[in-house]
């Protein structure tokens, strides 16, 4: 099955192809025009040249401040059905080569019924799912049928996802593995080091990851291509798996005053300082080196990640964590 | 964990009554009966009954005790709802509940939990309809010395 989704990410396969970035965008929020816009500033801004152009476009920057607890998105009434009617439709019209991905839980889904909402999905430009709350267990569920009606199905992987684990998160994912950097809400803090426990018993032969950064842990802030150098140079080090870290998916990140790691880098791993045999400070506070241009052939494809906010509210103990967060 | 059902040989099984911190009513949507004001959907990992709008988004439950105070419901009362002895879900103003907390303090020196309280509040007015022979045992789930502050609180802002 071949989809925008598989497309653009078989290009970074090569071995200088440029990362690949990732936007999370919630649907309906604050309406529907709005995100809408938001959603194709962030396709269009691919094709311009100016440095940081994606950073400064007025469009985007509505998405890179906002932080608030989820349910908010919902106040202004937008609905799975009309995700789906609405925005998905016309952003598959205005963005042909951008692949739409929804994100959400599933009981809007099970609601809406399955196999209505893969038909309404497919023809609404939609390439792709990600159902937070469905395990591989429940394969049968939506997995399956959404692999059967064309749609990518992508899987969550995190540092705790262990070897014997993998192979089940592996099993039937499509599209691309989302690895969550970190243990906790990607927005609120900068990942350490990456414990990718890629073992080799790996269910697929070579799907893609994408692995999610938070703006905040980047420098300067919000900068993409920053965030393209950092995956680049870490992407170095990782040594042989040069499928780790093509695509970097941006959450939303909570604005503070300060931001963490602003102007500095990742702390260094213990293996590496003992293997250089160099004395490094836990948190290297130099500014970045100014980050070399990317390669203008090969823009970054946005993936729109789309939070259609099924399943959020009324979830007490996720509206809690957002409003300790805020 | 079951709040209240009498033995087997009667007609009907006392299920969970549900509160609200402020009167709970049909008017006021201020509830946490998920079996008679919601339907079927997951959350969770589990696949219960829920309280949702149209769009299957959860909406937030309101119960004057946290353990009830979850827009969802235990897989064995789903199951009684769907193939066992009716369930009865009930929605009582708060007082009702607050009430039979007080009323089983003194009189038997057993502090029941919230929580078993909506137990205790449904067989005080079921109790009356039945047959003076009639066998209804209760559950008392739970202590509820941890619920003395809500119980107060309930208290002073019903005196006002």
């Amino acid at each position: 099955m071949t989809t925008r989704i598989d497309t653009p990410l078989r290009r970074t396969a090569r071995p200088k192809a440029a990362p690949r970035l990732v936007t999370f965008i919630m649907g309906g929020d604050p309406d529907y025009a709005t995100s809408l816009a938001i959603m194709q500033g962030a396709a269009e801004s691919r094709r311009r040249r100016d440095r940081d152009s994606a950073c400064r476009s007025p469009i985007r920057w509505p998405t890179a401040r906002r932080f608030r607890p989820p349910a908010c998105a919902l106040k202004g009434g937008p609905t799975l059905i009309k995700t789906l009617q609405i925005w998905c439709a016309r952003s598959a019209r205005r963005t042909t080569t951008t692949p739409i991905v929804l994100m959400g839980y599933y009981n809007p889904i099970y609601i809406y019924g399955v196999d209505k909402f893969l038909v309404d999905a497919k023809a609404a430009g939609v390439d792709g799912l990600i159902v937070v709350d469905l395990p591989p267990e429940e394969d049968d569920e939506l997995c399956l049928p959404a692999l059967k009606a064309g749609l990518n199905f992508i899987r969550l992987a995190t540092p705790t996802t262990d070897d014997k684990r993998l192979p089940a998160v592996l099993n039937n994912t499509s599209g691309f593995v989302y690895y969550v950097s970190i243990t906790g809400i990607t927005g609120a803090a900068a990942p350490g080091s990456a414990k990718v426990r890629f073992g080799r018993s790996r269910a697929s032969s070579a799907t893609p990851i994408c692995r999610s950064r938070s703006a905040s842990a980047c420098a300067p802030p919000h900068s993409a291509r920053a965030i393209a150098v950092r995956c680049r140079r870490r992407r170095g080090r990782l040594g042989a798996d040069r499928r780790f870290a093509r695509p970097v998916s941006i959450g939303t990140a909570k604005p503070t005053a300060k931001p963490v790691n602003a102007g500095g880098r990742l702390s260094c791993r213990p293996s590496l300082r003992r293997k250089r045999g160099a004395r490094r400070q836990a948190v290297n506070r130099k500014p970045l080196v100014a980050p070399r241009r990317l390669d203008p052939d090969g823009p970054h494809n946005y993936l729109g990640v789309i939070g259609c906010a099924a399943g959020l509210r009324g979830n007490a103990a996720l509206t809690q964590a957002s409003r300790s967060d805020a | 964990m079951r709040w209240g059902f009498s033995i087997r040989s009667s007609t009907t099984a006392v299920s969970r009554s549900t509160a609200s911190k402020r009167p709970a009513t049909a008017s006021t949507g201020l509830h946490a009966a998920s079996v008679a004001g919601g339907r079927p959907g997951v959350l969770h990992g589990n696949r219960t009954y829920l309280l949702m709008d149209a769009d299957g988004q959860i909406n937030e439950a309101h119960s004057i005790s946290a353990g009830l105070d979850y827009p969802g419901i235990g897989p064995e009362h789903a199951w009684l709802q769907r193939h066992g002895p009716r369930e009865v879900s009930c929605r009582r103003p708060t007082t009702k509940r607050v009430a039979a907390f007080q009323l089983c303090s003194p009189l038997e020196g057993i502090i029941p939990a919230l929580e078993s309280a909506h137990a205790l509040a449904r067989c005080s007015t079921l109790a009356p309809t039945k047959p003076k022979d009639h066998l209804m045992v209760v559950n008392l789930s739970g202590r509820g010395d941890k619920d003395l502050d809500s119980v107060a609180g309930v208290s002073r802002r019903s005196k006002k």
